[in-house]
């Protein structure tokens, strides 16, 4: 079936809904130029396409589909601000985003994706008041792929509350979090014992001490190594100041 | 251990443990933990193994759906806004 939309270029806003059967097949939003905000999560789209070199979107929802191969370079979406790609079964590495200094959520859980995750705080963005890091950034997604090596030191993230990294292959950990960081999930991965106790005492270093009604963190689960006796005690620091904590 | 509340019948079984000081679960364990006083879900339903400390509610059984059924049965606000986000 073909719907066409005319003139596209007024289009700001696509909501594909739910419908039964799901929708399928393929999507081409190329000619929707002025595209801010795409939400087609939930159907069985196979492709999505004409979305990554468009300027203007802010708000890409394509979750839960059956979008394959490579997740597409997005670095020309300047203006892109949440990134919901989960539930998919996108192939290949983490996206390159040294092109979207707005980013406020990102959330490539549960696919097929390999490889290391990228220095998030030692991304650049010359010309911009704050010069590394993402200033926007609440969310990390990255659960449920098969990441290696070190969770990305969160120094230049200064709002990111929900680390989500659980179940992957990730085994380091050097850097700081910040005061605002609430929600950790790095469970069941293959984290050494000096990067479990890097992750408590960057939390204990973070000294968040007040609205605790959600603060875990789960760094326990098949793989991860048990904290040291250093560890024990950071961790009981944090309980002490209200965090739920789960370790091995 | 303390404050644990085991509860057993033909609906279905689980423990409630209220003093969560290093309670440690398998890797068949369901469980989460709500905060008694809000009646919010902190952590939904997971299996994972290790030890638990929080100055919450912790909620252990054999499947999902007995953890699910506390969470009916007890009215609590289950929001997953960890794992299944769209905001």
């Amino acid at each position: 079936m073909i719907i066409t939309l005319t003139p596209p270029q007024n289009i700001t806003s696509i909501r594909c809904g739910e419908s039964t059967p799901k929708l399928g097949g393929v999507i081409d939003v190329s000619d929707f130029t002025n595209l801010q905000l795409l939400y087609c999560s939930g159907n069985d789209l196979t492709e999505v396409n004409g979305y990554a070199d468009n300027p203007n979107i802010q708000f890409l929802l394509i979750a839960s589909n059956q979008l394959s191969g490579p997740i597409p370079d997005i670095t020309g979406m300047s203006s892109l601000k949440r990134f919901w790609v989960m539930v998919n079964q996108f192939t290949g590495t983490f996206p390159d985003i040294s092109g979207n200094p707005d980013l406020e959520v990102i959330n490539v859980g549960n696919n097929n994706l390999t490889g290391t995750l990228p220095d998030i705080s030692a991304i650049e963005f010359p010309g911009s008041a704050w010069g590394f890091g993402f200033p926007d950034l609440i969310r990390f997604n990255v659960y449920g792929n098969s990441f290696t090596g070190a969770i990305p030191d969160m120094v230049n993230i200064p709002k990111l509350k929900y680390l989500l990294a659980d179940n992957n292959n990730l085994t380091d950990f050097t850097g700081s979090f910040p005061i605002t960081l609430e929600r950790v999930f790095v469970n069941s991965n293959n984290l050494t014992q000096t990067a479990v106790d890097n992750i408590l005492r960057a939390l204990v270093d973070a000294n968040r001490v007040t609205n605790m009604d959600n603060a875990i963190l789960n760094i326990g689960g098949t793989g991860n190594s048990a904290p040291s006796a250093t560890g024990i005690a950071l961790r009981n620091v944090l309980v002490a100041d209200g965090w739920t904590v789960f370790t091995n | 251990m303390g404050g644990l509340y085991l509860q057993t019948n033909s609906i279905m079984s689980y423990q409630l443990i209220t003093e969560v000081n290093n309670i440690q679960t398998s890797e068949t364990d369901w469980w989460m933990i709500y905060d008694p006083v809000n009646l919010d879900v902190i952590s939904s339903p997971m299996q994972c193994s290790g030890y638990a400390s929080s100055p919450h509610n912790m909620v252990i059984a054999d499947t999902e759906a007995e953890v699910l059924e506390f969470i009916e049965q007890e009215g609590l606000a289950l929001e997953d806004i960890d794992h299944a986000e769209f905001v």
